[in-house]
């Protein structure tokens, strides 16, 4: 199913959550919205959810209007970051509960729904663990069972809040993995919220960056994080160092090098120019480049983690093959391989 | 590693174990084991013809009924508007909630008799609110109906204050989960919030239901205090006091203390059983 939001404006007090979102989740489509804390991710979704309403602007499923709609008539499956599991319902009734809900009509004979929650507790591999409370599980399994529970009323579209936000690396990473393999055998378009950069990357077929109420960039991973379309997507996504510069005739001045502009093209001005870690080569000092001082140097592993001074601000550099014996203190140059600028 | 001392307890992280026991025990003992007691022993003093004759006599016993049951309709209506009040609490936002908050407490603070008094003025066949009710054939004031206004005014905090916390910690988010899954808002209240809270309302129920129970100051000024009509328990008390007949005033004492503690045990049993229903 096609989500879609058109203007979405909404305001708490006087933070500006939403400026004008507009934007479309195609069908089957697994959707990331990510952006710093504040940036009103979350209140994009849960508008979409219909668990708030926006001040203007219009949400449809499918092209049907769905802005006036109550939750409950949404046929949504929404996620919370802290599972928001019933206590005082068994496993199997937590998710059971959408399907014991409907109207008399409408709802499956008891066997039905028995068996229905049987093949859900398969899916998300806790078959054993129907009659327990959410508070034996561990928040994994608990998150399982939120996910279980959204998807047994077979929803039109899966939103999920920082799904992941509570739980440790080692789960996440393996729920991340799992929920994608979910999601590509069920096709049901997905939106989820995230601030975790690596997450989104990995998860989405499409990234949503927002900021302070906007979209910044909508395109695939693959995209935003090797073309990102403004500053803040570049500064945002990849640890990137910045530096002032100047742009001239499609060229980047930075360091008295003119290196080509990696970002869509701008005027010629005073710019930002960004550079990721991996995209600087370690040249001795008095080369061309930016005059540097080393701070701190750390090998991990395959490349080494360079910690540099310039012009009194850090700048963070990684290395595969750094020059030997380099000690704190010492004098180098760095010299950016690829450059992202853009109008300051 | 669990250890065993002497005394047979756990070696615990938390301090003082011996201590704080023992304060307990004296402590209770002292403010309510003894004085309880008493009660008994004094009441033990009478035979057992004289004790049926004082604590089992018709007027007594409609007392009972009257302080029991006016007791309980209260503490029911508390339980349901508690509930409304403390949700109302919780989950919205408005100016002025601190304000309703601290009214909330008021009859915790209040000397009873005021309440009473204010109770009796406003409900009287010529007070604001009696004035219009009398034509209408409802009498509040100097009826068990007033008893029943009173306990309904004194025990409002206990089911409020105790609900409150457990529905804070509930979430706003289990509604909305609810919502998403199709529920109706009663759904979401019979089958989300209402069990959630059951255990948290019982205790306030029992607690307002006990206040009320006990409740005297308030209930003599509306209650009229007619013989075998609108006569509470702890009035006969008060009466039998006033005659220097001790022993029968203990006598009636002694058997709403049984009363009393029975209808809290059986909460209590329910409570328990609910809890070990739900994580066996």
């Amino acid at each position: 199913m096609t989500v879609e939001t058109h203007d979405l404006v909404k305001r708490f007090g006087g933070f500006a959550a939403l400026e004008g979102v507009t934007l479309q989740a195609r069908p089957g489509e697994f959707l990331a919205l990510l952006g710093p804390s504040g940036s009103g991710k979350t209140t994009l979704l849960r508008i979409m959810a219909g668990l708030d309403f926006p001040d203007s602007g219009r949400v449809t499923f499918d092209g049907v209007d769905m802005s006036d709609r109550p939750a409950r008539e949404r046929g949504i499956g929404f996620v919370f970051q802290h599972y928001a599991l019933f206590r005082h319902m068994s496993v199997a009734d937590n998710i059971a509960f959408g399907l014991t809900v409907r109207p008399r009509r409408d709802r499956p004979a008891a066997s039905a729904i028995a068996a229905r929650v049987k093949e859900l507790l398969d899916l998300v591999q806790l078959p054993d663990l129907g009659k327990r409370y959410p508070a034996q599980l561990s928040g994994g399994q608990r998150q399982r069972v939120a996910l279980a529970r959204a998807l047994a009323v077979e929803p039109r579209v899966l939103l999920l809040d920082e799904p992941f936000g509570a739980l440790d690396a080692k789960v996440r990473k393996d729920l991340r993995r799992w929920l994608r393999a979910v999601h590509d055998a069920s096709h049901v378009t997905s939106v989820f919220v995230t601030h975790d950069q690596e997450e989104a990357l990995d998860l989405a077929d499409r990234v949503v960056v927002m900021n302070k109420g906007r979209i910044e960039q909508v395109d695939t991973p693959d995209a935003v994080y090797n073309r990102p379309a403004t500053a803040f997507v570049c500064d945002f996504l990849g640890n990137a160092n910045r530096f002032e510069c100047a742009l001239r005739g499609g060229g980047v001045e930075i360091g008295g090098l003119t290196l080509p502009n990696a970002a869509p093209p701008a005027g010629d001005g005073r710019g930002q120019a960004f550079v990721r870690p991996h995209e600087f080569d370690i040249a001795a000092a008095g080369q061309p480049g930016i005059a540097a001082t080393l701070r701190r140097v750390a090998h991990t592993g395959a490349l080494a983690a360079l910690e540099c001074e310039v012009e009194g601000r850090i700048v963070e550099a990684t290395s595969a093959r750094p020059p030997e014996g380099l000690t704190p203190g010492d004098a180098l140059t760095l010299v950016p391989t690829t450059v992202r600028a853009y109008p300051a | 590693m669990a250890t065993r001392t002497l005394l047979g307890y756990r070696r615990s992280i938390l301090p003082g174990f011996g201590l704080t026991f023992g304060f307990t025990v004296f402590a209770l003992s002292l403010i309510v084991l003894i004085p309880l007691s008493a009660v008994f022993i004094k009441t033990a003093g009478m035979g057992w013809d004289q004790f049926v004759a004082v604590a089992f006599s018709r007027r007594a016993l409609l007392a009972y009924r009257l302080s029991f049951g006016a007791a309980a309709i209260a503490a029911l209506i508390n339980a349901v508007f508690g509930l409304l009040v403390a949700w109302v609490l919780v989950r919205t936002d408005f100016p002025g909630k601190r304000i309703v908050s601290a009214l909330v407490d008021l009859p915790f603070a209040l000397p009873t008799a005021v309440a009473g008094i204010a109770l009796t003025a406003l409900y009287a066949s010529n007070g604001w609110i009696g004035q219009y009710l009398e034509p209408a054939g409802i009498k509040v004031a100097f009826s068990p109906l007033g008893v029943v206004v009173a306990l309904t005014f004194i025990g409002l905090p206990f089911v409020v204050r105790t609900v409150e916390p457990v529905l804070a910690d509930l979430g706003a988010e289990v509604e909305e989960a609810a919502a998403s899954l199709g529920a109706t808002r009663w759904q979401s209240f019979t089958r989300v919030v209402f069990p959630a809270v059951a255990p948290a309302l019982a205790t306030g129920f029992a607690l307002a239901f006990a206040r009320g129970v006990g409740e005297y100051g308030s209930v003599i000024f509306i209650a009229g205090n007619l013989p075998f009509r609108s006569e509470i328990a702890p009035l006969l008390i008060v009466q039998q006091l006033e005659q220097y007949n001790y022993a029968g005033a203990t006598a009636i004492a002694a058997t709403m203390l049984v009363a009393s503690f029975a209808v809290l045990m059986a909460i209590n049993a329910l409570q328990a059983w609910d809890r070990g229903r739900r994580e066996a």
